[in-house]
């Protein structure tokens, strides 16, 4: 995980011949120094644009270089006018160094960049290999011939895939993670937040940001937690569904099911092992003692002889009366339960929808309970009852502002309207009990009444048949029952293996609550995670002693938040960008502060990268720090600071405007490479 | 049991509670407040609209049915003899309310428009989660696509068939 800039080269060749600068960067603390107005930044700004980034600085496709690049050179006061530009940069990973050219003015398309394999700025040669990619264009972050897949590779960085605010999901883009490594001079200092391009439509952006470059597990830990999650829900699911499954099975041969677990266990089978019954009025029988009675009765069956009509008349024709009775009864009594059941149906859906009524009310006031512990909602007199403009006492309601002492409040209402769902949700649940209970019933009486029609056809068939003929209300008995028995070994084999299937989702059950204990209970941290953020924070408090800072005293109080990444203090963001009357962050007053700030943060991320993982290149790259002209013992501190670089083979390149007096005084005793310009840096080659 | 013997089981001494009323959420001054700075903030061209307007969108967001009702209408599927909108004086009070606390602004008593400490509000409110989801989904989604001259469109419709 390494970058550094190596050779940067601008060519530009006028109409007054070839124009440009060369400067060689090395490791370590580099300082860049050259007054105002004399091209430092058309420099700094010059190293983005090769690196095909500049759209770091915004959306627009514009040129971001000044003119001096792309219209006319002023030198000595005359003015000449670009033909052609070009920059050349040379970067290195830890171990190859590569060439990088990209034109900025000229007949080749800007967003084509070449690359030669090799150091063709500081030991040129012609065996170095050349490839072109593209920029700034469609894929160029995603397909083969993107410059950016390409320099990512380069970095050794895996860029992840992020959520957007439309749903989707997109790479995080270079353009998102280099404004945390190179602060320029317009927009690199106003907030730490604001500093990420939003129009990519990344959400919560910095987040992203902060957990790629510090290589923090948070991002996979979330996703692990979400995808766990979704599995528990799944594995839910199909446990209810084969509940549900085993419910029709044997709800058709008028089995209950009993001790079955109505949610997924860790344990199969449960202690209390689950067992099919059969329920009559009479008796309550396992399904295998009912099948052992059946057999039991079909086998003294086989020993009798079968009788002949003429022998059983008599009785026959009792029986079919008898039958034929009990025919009209059931029938009287299915018609009368179908309507209650129906009746019984209505009444379950009213409440239904009266419930998902409640649940919206209540939704709506605890929205305004949320509100009216808002601020900005308690500065307001009509939150307190008084009218605005008379101050003269008003109710909560819009429609009757009259006082009337009868309106609940809205906690009140809440508490009413969650004790009427209490109370919906107790009949609902009677409701529906009951309708599963007269719902059984039907089936039972519906099988009942089909086998007393089936025996009277029976007997029916026995009187009309010849004499002498066997009965045949008795064979058919037989034959019922051969197929009652044969129905019910096979639904005792379809539950045992839906049970079969339970006892699968106990271990699929187990094995995911093993893996949810092991992630972290609360958040999404892990603890290597929290060592990185303590280990910033501790860097960057010590920094703010280094530097000086004084707008708060106690800035120890200052925290690096786990949720925001960022400086917190006393729970509220610190960004100056953000200075609202209601938080106390007011007091960081002094701007110069506030840019102590920036560098005691960017650079403490670089100071993190030393020790810990990370996807941090080491490489800071700052245009003009001493903005609100920090004070000198500050700067000096941040030049110490940063030239400890140079020990972990890390790059921090710093522009500045400073006077070669103060600069002196400042890099006393501080190791680090100066290049210096007096007048305009862009001067003939 | 005959009916004296009744009467006197009913004979006890019983006592009456003076109980609050409920009141519908939408009709809370909060609410009304909260909807007014809402629809300025997230769909309202420079933070302004017309009265009208926003007596329209504070119909829209106010059930889901009504939502509904705004989405078939701007794709239109639904009949244009459909009377919409309600006019709802509740709101009219939130608006005297919003004036008064110069959380809102007006030139002519036509359009208003978000003051800062509206706007500050507003903020706050879009950054309580779980809170108005709906309303705020709608806004952000809709809210836009209904502009002036739609709702005077709307508003006349009446008149028109």
């Amino acid at each position: 995980m390494s970058l550094m800039i190596n050779h940067l080269k601008l060519k530009i060749t006028t109409s007054n011949g070839i124009f440009g600068v060369d400067i060689p960067f090395e490791r370590g603390l580099f300082i860049l120094q050259a007054d105002n107005t004399s091209g430092k930044s058309t420099c700094l700004l010059s190293i983005l644009y090769a690196l095909g980034l500049e759209g770091m600085l915004g959306p627009s496709h514009r040129m971001t270089l000044p003119p001096v690049v792309w219209e006319r050179v002023e030198y000595e006061g005359r003015n000449y006018s670009v033909i052609e530009s070009e920059v050349l940069l040379e970067i290195s990973n830890s171990t190859e160094i590569i060439t990088i050219q990209r034109q900025i003015k000229g007949n080749r398309n800007r967003n084509l960049i070449n690359v030669w394999n090799g150091p063709s700025l500081t030991s040129p040669s012609d065996s170095y290999r050349c490839s072109s990619y593209m920029v700034r264009e469609q894929g160029g972050a995603t397909r083969e011939i993107g410059f950016h897949r390409f320099l990512a590779n380069f970095i050794d960085w895996k860029l992840p895939s992020v959520p957007k605010y439309n749903g989707e999901e997109s790479l995080l883009y270079m353009e998102t993670i280099f404004p945390i490594l190179f602060i320029e001079q317009k927009h690199g200092w106003s907030s730490l937040r604001s500093r990420f391009p939003t129009y990519l439509g990344i959400k919560d952006i910095s987040h992203r940001v902060f957990e790629f470059i510090m290589a923090l597990d948070a991002q996979e830990i979330a996703t692990k937690k979400i995808s766990l999650k979704q599995q528990e829900k799944e594995t839910k699911e199909r446990w209810y569904a084969t509940l549900r499954q085993l419910n029709d099975i044997s709800s058709s041969v008028d089995a209950t099911l009993e001790n079955v677990p109505q949610e997924p266990t860790s344990v199969w089978p449960p202690t209390i092992p689950p067992q099919v019954l059969i329920v009559t009025k009479q008796e309550v029988l396992t399904i295998q003692e009912e099948i052992e009675k059946l057999e039991q009765r079909l086998s003294s069956m086989e020993f009798e002889s079968v009788p002949v009509v003429s022998d059983i008349v008599e009785s026959t024709r009792y029986n079919l009366k008898e039958k034929e009775n009990q025919l009209f009864d059931l029938e009287i009594k299915i018609r009368l339960l179908f309507e209650e059941i129906g009746q019984k149906r209505m009444q379950v859906t009213s409440i239904e929808s009266r419930l998902s009524s409640l649940e919206s009310e209540l939704q709506r006031n605890k929205d305004l309970k949320k509100l009216s512990e808002l601020q900005g909602i308690q500065l307001l007199h009509t939150a307190t009852g008084e009218c605005p403009t008379c101050n003269q006492s008003i109710s909560d309601s819009l429609i009757m502002p009259e006082i009337t002492n009868h309106s609940m409040t809205v906690d009140q209402n809440i508490e009413f309207i969650n004790e009427q769902i209490k109370l919906f949700k107790a009949m609902q649940r009677n409701e529906s009990n009951e309708l599963k209970i007269e719902e059984k019933k039907l089936h039972q009486l519906n099988t009942f009444i089909a086998q007393v029609r089936q025996e009277i056809r029976a007997l029916k068939t026995t009187l009309t048949s010849q004499n002498n003929a066997p009965s045949y209300a008795f064979i058919e008995q037989k034959i019922i029952l051969d197929i009652k028995i044969k129905e019910l070994r096979e639904t005792q084999k379809r539950i045992n293996n839906f049970f079969g299937i339970l006892s699968h989702l106990t271990e699929d059950w187990n094995s995911i609550q093993i893996e949810l204990s092991n992630l972290p209970k609360t958040g999404i941290l892990s603890h290597e995670d929290k060592t990185k953020i303590s280990e910033l924070q501790h860097s960057f408090h010590d920094q703010l002693s280094d530097y000086g800072f004084s707008s708060i005293d106690d800035f120890q109080e200052i925290q690096i938040s786990e949720n925001s990444y960022l400086p917190e203090y006393e729970g509220f963001e610190v960004d100056i960008s953000k200075i609202t009357s209601a938080v106390d962050i007011s007091k960081i007053t002094s701007a110069s502060d506030y840019i102590r700030f920036i560098w005691a943060y960017l650079l403490g991320l670089l100071e993190v990268a030393r020790t810990h993982g990370s996807n941090h290149p080491g490489l800071l790259i700052m245009d003009e720090p001493r903005q609100h002209s920090a004070n000198e013992a500050s700067i000096k501190a941040l030049f110490n600071r940063a030239s400890h670089s140079s020990q972990h083979g890390q790059q921090v390149i710093i522009a500045t405007s400073e006077s070669d007096e103060i600069l002196n005084r400042c890099l006393k005793n501080i190791p680090h490479k100066l290049k210096q310009f007096h007048g305009k840096i862009i001067a003939p080659l | 049991m005959d009916d004296q013997e009744l009467l006197d089981y009913l004979d006890i001494p019983f006592t009456f509670h003076k109980r609050p009323n409920p009141i519908e959420p939408q009709i809370r001054v909060v609410w009304g407040l909260s909807i007014l700075v809402l629809i300025l903030f997230i769909c309202s061209r420079g933070k302004k609209s017309s009265i009208s307007r926003l007596h329209f969108l504070s119909w829209a967001v106010r059930s889901p049915e009504n939502r509904t009702t705004l989405i078939e209408l701007l794709e239109n599927r639904n009949s244009p003899l459909l009377n919409l909108v309600q006019y709802d004086p509740s709101f009219d009070r939130a608006i005297k309310y919003a004036i008064a606390e110069k959380l809102v602004d007006t030139d002519n008593g036509k359009i208003l428009s978000l003051t800062s400490s509206g706007k500050s509000l507003a903020e706050q409110i879009m950054k309580l989660n779980n809170c108005l989801e709906e309303e705020k989904q709608i806004l952000t989604q809709k809210g836009a696509s209904v502009n002036e001259t739609l709702t005077k469109e709307i508003l006349s419709r009446k008149t028109r068939y």
